[in-house]
């Protein structure tokens, strides 16, 4: 069988987990060898060539979009930094008091330049991802009007990781406009920037600072980082074959198939859907991490342990970092920051205190970062109420804060006392599951229906082996799943208290090192869901 | 030695124990008895394997259309040319052709009939790839058995040796119909074949050619897998590849009737569709001139029980069915 039709056959959906075996046994494998045997200096096209065979074999000719932003992206920033040297220039040779209006007429050309480029690279995504939920509520909006003019629902073909690589795309340009960095005029360091093969499919989304040099000025690969970089992969593994893949049985019986299971069961759900989504997301980042390593690159991390967190806001400072510091620094700085936000907090400030002053403007951004961020996750009602609901989470938990401190105070309770943060986490996983409920239902509607039983008939009198056997699942899946969450709990509070796992190993003997990843190993290889009876779910926020 | 090839080294030794701990692994959970529990889901196909060498001289390949429509026994009954089913629910190219590989260890068919249907069956490199490296490392393959793990583990083991009674054929007397009766009037756009499977057939045919066995392609009556689009393209492949092709689907003599012929709206035939299909079948293995009769062959004294068997077993339950 020629290798090549075997991978170029239009079928290569395997590529687009980076669990799968052609990835791990022949793409990555490919990869560090050939990487290993290019001249030093040409490393770094190697790895440009690597991320761009990658995108197409899981995109094919979509590709295209990838190119065009890039060469975007590119020009857009050199003509924003020829616009400043040429600012610079000339208001040099200017008398003082002429420069100010000198300087408005460039930074006013700037701004159109950005704009521009920010309403390209949105727009697109906005036709392509959103032009269907659009036309199918107009044609709602119309025919509830008793008009019979209905318009083309379009759909279009989106490569994968468009969501990704938009957003980083916006947040070179925009950093260039802010002065942040300087343009690329090396159009081959930024196009290896916006297409490194391990983060294309799902991110995080890097910033130029982040890892443009670091990818362009790449060294040849180091055992530690090697073995480092493998082991990363493994832990991913362990949480995405083990438990993501074995909990998709269960969590598509309780939210695809029409039934009328009763609340525990919805709950039991909920929760089994949070934990697989959290175990698909983090493990696929730490094979994301884990890859990078091993070709020397520190990629920003994408979680923080989320379910440690106190609050939602904290818990969304932990959780998908990238995507939450993009619209911190995109979205709500700039809202914030805007002449009339500014105004409003002054004058808020004065009749409502330095508390609920600023947060009026504060919250007024906080909305725009919801809003979006719920339609960035998908075109439907759902995500925006999902958006929604943690916005008003959140505005609740800022508006509360000064009380609570009051009666804490007031009870004597020290809210770094144990059980008080024990419970503080517990409130917050409940609140993150009731929202990972509407977030997986299909549909705002489904949601609703399913968050109602929850509540109304919450029992657990049906969950039994016979349920399970319906599902398809046992009690072992459940068992299995448990003892893997404990062993990712112990490393998860390890790390928490800031000691690195594969540092301390590192520094064991030889056979404790090989005896911890042989088990590591052979756990996956017999606990994980794969084969007959089970199918491996598709990266989940490859979708996004 | 420097620190390179000392890494190197460490890394071959160390996948190297991995493979031996597979391999012992392997032992172990590698079933001892051949049912679901333990972890066995290809029971009915697998069962060739407990057949006496040498001993089937046509074997059926394809995925769960080939074991609801074509019974060997029936076959047997009426020309006395044994056969088996080696088809598997959804199976993949790459599955048939192991199962071909794995059938033609013990067997010798001079005729291998494969059918269609999954050669539209769309996989990816992953499956293939998982599948080679379950043959090399059972415990891949039967790794779920953790679960129903007891006692007599360590005994003496291999593949799932016993054979199957219908000799792969799936009975089925639920009757489900199918009201697509223009399935094979649709002019669709051509639906070309997928190329990594275009690559798998010819390494089928390739591989029947040099084990001195005939392949023939055949498309068995579905409303809801087959089309004219599928037809066209797949005589358009067989002339390509000079493989004989026989859609039954298009062939007047089998008189299909989708009221009463399909146990699930014309995805799968019933046993009353099976038995017009076989008998087209047997009447072509027999024109081939390929075959004698076994049935007063000693050695296939198992064969006249078993088609007897099931010829009063079938009778019985449609009798009772109607």
């Amino acid at each position: 069988m020629q290798l090549s039709s075997l991978l170029l056959a239009g079928q290569g959906k395997s590529l687009t987990s980076l669990f799968s075996l052609l990835y791990l046994l022949l793409f990555l494998p490919a990869c560090i060898i050939g990487y290993t045997v290019t001249p030093k200096k040409w490393k770094r096209y190697f790895l440009l060539l690597a991320s761009y065979g990658f995108f197409w074999l899981i995109s094919g000719e979509l590709v295209i979009y990838l190119i065009l932003s890039t060469f975007s992206v590119h020009y857009f920033g050199i003509w924003i930094d020829r616009i400043s040297q040429k600012m610079k220039a000339q208001l040099s040779e200017l008398p003082k008091e002429q420069r100010k209006e000198a300087k408005a007429g460039f930074v006013k050309k700037q701004r159109a330049v950005i704009t521009l480029a920010v309403v390209l690279h949105i727009g697109l995504l906005l036709v392509l991802k959103y032009s269907p939920f659009f036309t199918t509520n107009v044609n709602l909006l119309l025919s509830k009007l008793g008009l019979s003019v209905k318009l083309t629902v379009p759909s279009y073909l989106m490569p994968i990781g468009i969501s990704f690589f938009t957003l980083q795309a916006v947040s070179y340009i925009v950093d260039v406009y802010r002065g942040v960095i300087k343009a690329d005029d090396n159009i081959f360091r930024l196009a290896l920037f916006m297409s490194f093969f391990p983060q294309i499919i799902e991110g995080p989304i890097c910033r130029y600072s982040e890892t443009a040099e670091q990818l362009w000025n790449v060294k040849p690969i180091e055992y530690k980082n090697l073995t480092f970089g493998i082991q990363r992969i493994l832990y991913g593994m362990l949480k995405k074959i083990v438990i993501a893949d074995r909990l998709t049985l269960f969590v598509n019986a309780v939210f695809d198939v029409k039934n009328d299971y009763e609340g525990g069961v919805i709950a039991i759900g909920a929760v089994c859907y949070t934990v697989q989504l959290y175990m698909d997301f983090s493990g696929s980042m730490d094979a994301v991490m884990g890859t990078a390593q091993i070709f020397g690159i520190t990629m920003p991390e994408n979680f923080q342990r989320p379910f440690f967190s106190k609050t939602i806001s904290e818990f969304w400072k932990r959780w998908h970092i990238s995507l939450g510091a993009w619209f911190r620094d995109y979205i709500f700085y700039p809202v914030t920051s805007a002449k009339k936000m500014k105004k409003l907090t002054s004058s808020a400030r004065k009749k409502l205190g330095n508390h609920y002053g600023p947060l009026i403007a504060g919250s007024i951004a906080l909305f725009c970062v919801w809003f979006c961020n719920g339609l960035w996750h998908g075109s439907a009602w759902s995500f925006i109420f999902f958006g929604m609901y943690h916005f008003v989470l959140i505005l609740i938990g800022n508006m509360l804060e000064p009380p609570v401190q009051a009666i804490n105070k007031k009870l004597h309770i020290d809210p770094k006392w144990f059980v008080y943060r024990l419970l503080q986490i517990l409130r917050t996983g409940v609140l993150v599951v009731i929202g990972e409920l509407f977030f997986r239902a299909r549909g705002l509607k489904a949601g609703m229906d399913l968050f109602t039983r929850m509540v109304t008939n919450f029992s657990f009198s049906t969950f039994d082996d016979k349920l399970l056997k319906s599902i398809v699942v046992d009690r072992y899946d459940f068992i299995i799943v448990g003892i893997t969450l404990l062993i990712i709990l112990t490393v998860s509070i390890l790390n928490e208290k800031g000691i690195c796992i594969r540092e301390s190993l590192a520094k064991k003997n030889i056979v404790l090192r090989w005896v911890l990843l042989y088990a590591l190993l052979l756990y996956i290889i017999i606990f994980g869901a794969y084969g007959l009876g089970y199918r491996p779910i598709d990266p989940m926020y490859a979708q996004y | 030695m420097p620190t390179v090839l000392k890494n190197i080294f460490r890394g071959v030794i160390f996948v190297l124990g991995l493979a031996l701990m597979l391999f012992l692994l392997s032992k172990v959970f590698i079933p001892a008895e051949g049912t679901l529990d333990d972890g066995v889901n290809t029971l009915n196909s697998n069962g060739i394997y407990g057949e006496d060498k040498n001993s089937i001289d046509a074997i059926f390949l394809g995925d769960s259309i080939v074991y609801a429509g074509v019974s060997p026994l029936q076959i047997w009954n009426e020309y006395g040319i044994p056969t088996y089913c080696c088809s598997t629910s959804a199976q993949k190219l790459w599955y048939s052709e192991d199962m071909l590989r794995k059938a033609f260890v013990n067997q010798s068919p001079k005729l291998v009939m494969m059918e269609t249907d999954a050669l539209f069956s769309k996989f990816n490199f992953d499956d293939s790839l998982m599948h080679k490296a379950e043959g090399v490392f059972p415990v891949l393959q039967y790794h779920d058995r953790w679960k129903v793990f007891a006692e007599n583990t360590f005994g003496d083991r291999s593949e799932v040796t016993s054979t199957n009674e219908y000799k792969g054929y799936k009975f089925s007397l639920v009757i489900k119909p199918s009201t697509n009766l223009t399935y094979m009037k649709q002019k669709l756009s051509v639906e070309t074949l997928p190329s990594r499977n275009k690559s798998y057939l010819k390494e089928i045919k390739e591989y029947c050619e040099e084990h001195g066995a005939k392949l023939v392609l055949f498309s068995c009556p579905t409303t809801k897998h087959w089309n004219k689009a599928r037809h066209d393209s797949i005589t358009k492949l067989s002339k390509e590849l000079d493989i004989d092709y026989i859609d039954i689907n298009t062939l007047p003599e089998v008189k299909m009737d989708w009221s009463k012929d399909t146990r699930d709206y014309g995805d799968h035939l019933n046993h009353y569709g099976a038995i017009k299909v076989t008998e087209y079948l047997g009447k072509y293995l027999n024109s081939l001139g390929m075959f004698t009769d076994r049935r007063s062959e000693p050695a296939y004294e198992g064969w006249n029980k078993t088609g007897k068997n099931y010829a009063r077993k079938t009778a019985d339950a449609m009798k009772k069915a109607e």
